[in-house]
């Protein structure tokens, strides 16, 4: 896909390590964005656009901080006098006789974007006081005649955002509140509408972004809940079977099959785990979460053979069938003179023969290869409380990952919440659920709408825990 | 969609590497097909089979199901002739009983179609009864164990057992289809290769008149057309035998060769009940195998996902290219020198700070401040020089902890220290004054890093920690 060029394109400017940065990654809900607490982590402009089907909608771009401010106000000042009307083309001017004097690469970095027709987001620290120092780049800012807002990014406690607002109010016809570690989709949008509002000709396309994010939002939330839907039901119907040497099985050959099986339990649920970050666009997110313990969980394992490939049931199924088969065949001798009885006493025959000579029988070699074989099998899971452990770490693991900032870098810890369950398996879903989860157990296949079903439950569910 | 197609899909899922920008673009390509996701899926498996192998699973299965199928079909021929021949056999002693092959050619395929039908509608459990006395079931469990398919690729192969039951239904309708077929093509040869004499017998109470309302109930489907297939009151009548005493009577004697055209009504028979309804049965577990497959291509893992992406706007908010790693530069070699501030200093000049915080500052410190100064801030490049050219001697350059030293700072250093005048800097960064002046680490440290970076050797570095307050002591 080709992507469209002219959409409305917004810079995030400002200080060093005032978390421009962070308010990129979480409006462009980016975990690969550098964040750090040492200023200068950011050298180039990097872009970041917001793409549907290959049109861009809005193109927002993270910036370095200003560096020499004082320097290229002074450098602007000191060109000849222009009216108001005119004093970007002297940023212009700056560009062009600086674009390869290391000494500004900062702040060409920054200002280019803004040049070419991006609106201005500055962003300051609240929770610092106010300073003389920003006046220079609001003042730069001012010369680019561009439009522009301000954000109040609260990186710490402390709260200076009266005194920043009044000094803002100045520069900027728009002063807004943003939290990138904490902030909603509510949040984000509002941020987007007030984007809007700087300039006529982006309050359609921002509009449009508004409804993409909504769109993307609750189609995320649905992809959450199938894949849950899927993990239930896959270690709902997980069976393992194991070769075993003889009918009589050893503890340790128990032990071995018992700790494959939790493996695979635990895989799937680690595997849905990951595919969920990467819907979020977390998959860079370190996380420290209790490994599923199925050590209260009782396992059942049942031992059995094989004949040819047939269990016990279905050889003497087989065994009744073939025996009449014989006894037709014995019929059809004597020109079917014995009325059928032949059919039935083969049929009696081979079925009571299947079956009480179904283990000796496995034991014998035909051409060199035994007709039968021992297994030992652990599967689906009986356990009634199982899933219910499962779903509730799968639901509680995926709100956090949904409500989890981009901005954030360090490890999180994801350890569950004692009450959590009484958050949201209530009587009447729990009812529901077990409707589910006797399909998954049961031996009849699953028919395409229970999963569909389960999916939706747990789409309300998801949705009224991140309201 | 059919089973080929099924394991096609299937195989290019397992290999698929397609990005979700190329699954989108094809949905878009293909939008007449979006309320269509078979077909959808059948264009993408169109588009992408070239990356099949040349001899694919679904070959492979295919070339299993026609080998092991056409062992099967060919003995189902076999046996359905050797059952017609076996029931037809005449010696020319007693006639041939035609109660035999009515219950061959038309009880039992009834009975075994009432049972087919009971599999289909339980076709969707796992563990089907019906299905498993199949004979196309376990004949074909043993042909795989002998020829070891366990231990091939088929052994793993997608089919789930809601579609293998509806293959196993299929291929036992075949098998009884061509069972049947055998049996017509028995009666058939016998009729015109011998005279055979029919006759019913049978202990049950039942006279001619019973007899003929049966079978004409039985001939109802071609009775209009195909007159001379039903038999009549007089032929019926003609036709009962009774074994005991062993011999024929005079009766059947004399209608003897009256008693050969049963074989038009058993031949009808045959092909109505055990022909055409299973052909019509055949044509419905093709249906249902049909049915079966696109249920179970739905469910092949990675198809939700792939239309899923094919048919949902591709939104992405994430920068095109990676950023490149930011490692912090830090001259290890040259540790910054540290100093504790002192109560006096020829000159206290404020990166940023107004004049009266300033005053507050060295106030709080106790430090004597024969001269002040508010350097960077609103200041301009030109009052700043001019500061630096007054400075000398010992300077202390307080600056804001928590605000980041930016290059204008460090330009700002660099030409007060190049100022032969000035014997020592004493850079400090402070805290904010609710906070005691007192600067996090964090701050101090990156202070701390960015002056490392340059060589400034008159430069000491004073965090407030090394400073003995005045004030407190």
């Amino acid at each position: 896909m080709k992507l469209q060029e002219s959409h409305p394109k917004f810079a995030v400017v400002g200080h060093p390590n005032k978390g421009k940065s962070s308010i990129v990654a979480s409006l462009a809900m980016d975990d690969t964005v550098q964040i750090s607490n040492t200023p200068g982590t950011t050298t180039k402009k990097r872009s970041f656009p917001l793409v549907v089907d290959g049109k861009v909608l809005y193109e927002l771009y993270d910036t370095p901080g200003f560096q020499r401010a004082r320097a290229v106000l002074a450098w602007l000042k000191a060109q000849e006098k222009v009216s108001a009307d005119e004093r970007h083309t002297v940023v212009e001017a700056f560009i062009k006789a600086h674009k390869d004097n290391p000494k500004f690469n900062d702040e060409i970095e920054l200002l280019t974007p803004i040049m070419e027709g991006a609106g201005i987001i500055y962003v300051v620290d609240a929770s610092k006081p106010y300073g003389p120092e920003y006046e220079t780049e609001m003042e730069i800012l001012r010369w680019t005649g561009q439009p522009s807002m301000a954000l109040l990014n609260q990186i710490d406690q402390s709260d200076y955002s009266q005194q920043w607002k009044r000094a803002l109010g100045h520069y900027f016809k728009m002063v807004r509140t943003y939290h990138p570690m904490r902030a909603t989709l509510e949040e984000h949008l509002s941020i987007l509408e007030s984007m809007a509002q700087l300039k006529e000709e982006w309050i359609a396309p921002l509009k449009d972004s508004i409804v993409c994010f909504e769109e993307a939002y609750d189609h995320k939330v649905e992809q959450s809940s199938y894949l849950i839907a899927q993990l239930i039901y896959k270690a709902l119907s997980l069976v393992e079977i194991q070769k075993v040497s003889s009918s009589t099985v050893s503890q340790e050959e128990k032990e071995k099959l018992s700790k494959r099986y939790q493996e695979k339990l635990k895989k799937l649920e680690s595997q849905t785990q990951e595919k969920i970050k990467r819907l979020w666009n977390h998959a860079h997110l370190e996380t420290e979460f209790d490994k599923l313990s199925l050590e209260e969980v009782d396992l059942f394992s049942q031992e059995s053979a094989s004949i040819f490939g047939l269990s016990k049931k279905e050889l003497l199924v087989t065994g009744v069938t073939s025996g009449a088969m014989t006894g037709a065949g014995v019929d059809l001798l004597f020109a079917g003179h014995t009325l059928l009885v032949g059919g039935v006493i083969g049929a009696v025959v081979g079925g009571v023969g299947a079956y009480l000579g179904f283990d000796e029988l496995s034991e014998v070699k035909v051409l060199g290869r035994r007709l039968g074989d021992y297994r030992l099998s652990i599967g689906p899971m009986k356990n009634k409380n199982f899933p219910y452990i499962l779903l509730g770490r799968s639901v509680w693991f995926t709100t956090k990952v949904m409500q989890h900032s981009h901005a954030k870098r360090t490890k999180v810890d994801f350890s569950m919440d004692e009450t959590f369950k009484e958050q949201w398996l209530t009587e009447k879903l729990q009812r529901k659920l077990e409707g589910f989860h006797k399909q998954f157990r049961s031996k009849k296949v699953l028919q395409p709408d229970a999963l569909e079903g389960y999916k939706t439950t747990l789409y309300h569910t998801l949705k009224s825990l991140v309201k | 969609m059919d089973l080929k197609r099924y394991f096609d899909l299937y195989e290019i899922l397992e290999s698929d590497n397609s990005t979700q920008e190329e699954r989108r673009d094809f949905g878009l390509k293909h939008t007449h097909l979006k309320a269509q996701p078979l077909a959808q899926l059948n264009a993408w498996i169109e588009a992408h089979k070239q990356r099949l192998t040349s001899f694919s699973l679904g070959q492979k299965w295919y070339g299993y199901m026609y080998g092991v199928s056409s062992v099967l079909l060919l003995l189902a021929l076999v046996l359905g002739f050797a059952t017609g021949m076996g029931l037809l056999q005449y010696n020319g002693d007693a006639p041939v009983n035609l109660i035999y092959f009515l219950f061959v050619a038309l009880v039992l395929p009834l009975f075994t179609m009432f049972l087919t039908l009971i599999a289909m509608w339980r076709a969707s459990y796992r563990e089907n009864i019906l299905v498993h006395i199949s004979p196309s079931f376990w004949l074909e469990k043993i042909v795989r164990w002998l020829r070891k398919y366990e231990d091939s690729p088929l052994a793993t192969t997608p089919l789930t057992p809601h579609l293998l039951n509806w293959i196993v239904i299929l291929r036992s309708q075949w098998l009884a289809l061509t069972f049947s077929v055998g049996i017509l093509l028995a009666l058939l040869v016998s009729v015109a290769t011998q005279d055979i004499a029919f006759s019913w017998s049978t202990t049950l109470q039942l006279d001619a008149v019973t007899f003929e309302k049966i079978l004409h109930i039985l001939a109802m489907p071609w009775h209009f057309f195909l007159e001379g297939a039903t038999p009549s009151l007089f032929l019926i009548e003609q036709s009962h035998y009774f074994r005991l005493g062993g011999e024929v009577s005079q009766k059947m004697l004399s209608h003897r060769e009256m008693l050969g055209e049963w074989w038009k009504f058993l031949a009808m028979v045959t092909l109505c009940y055990a022909i055409g309804l299973r052909v019509i049965l055949l044509f419905l577990a093709k249906w249902g195998v049909a049915r079966a497959v696109a249920q179970e291509t739905m469910q092949l893992d990675g198809v939700e996902r792939l239309l899923e992406e094919m048919n949902t706007p591709l939104v992405t908010t994430i920068a095109p290219k990676q950023e490149r790693d930011f490692t912090p530069k830090v001259k290890e070699e040259h540790p910054q020198e540290m100093s504790a501030l002192l109560p006096h200093y020829h000159s206290v000049q404020g990166w940023g700070f107004s004049l009266s915080q300033l005053r507050v500052m060295c106030d709080a410190l106790g430090i004597e401040h024969p001269s002040l100064f508010v350097v960077g801030g609103s200041n301009t490049l030109e009052e700043d020089s001019a500061i630096v050219t007054q400075s000398q001697k010992r300077v202390l350059l307080f600056v804001k902890a928590w605000e980041p030293p930016t290059m204008d700072c460090m330009d700002f250093l660099e030409s007060l220290h190049s100022n032969e005048a000035v014997e020592e800097i004493v850079l400090s960064p402070m805290g904010m004054a609710e906070e005691g002046y007192k600067a996090t680490q964090e701050h101090l440290d990156i202070w701390e890093r960015k002056v490392a970076l340059f060589t400034l050797p008159k430069l000491l570095f004073s965090p407030l920690s090394l400073t003995l307050h005045p004030k407190e002591a």
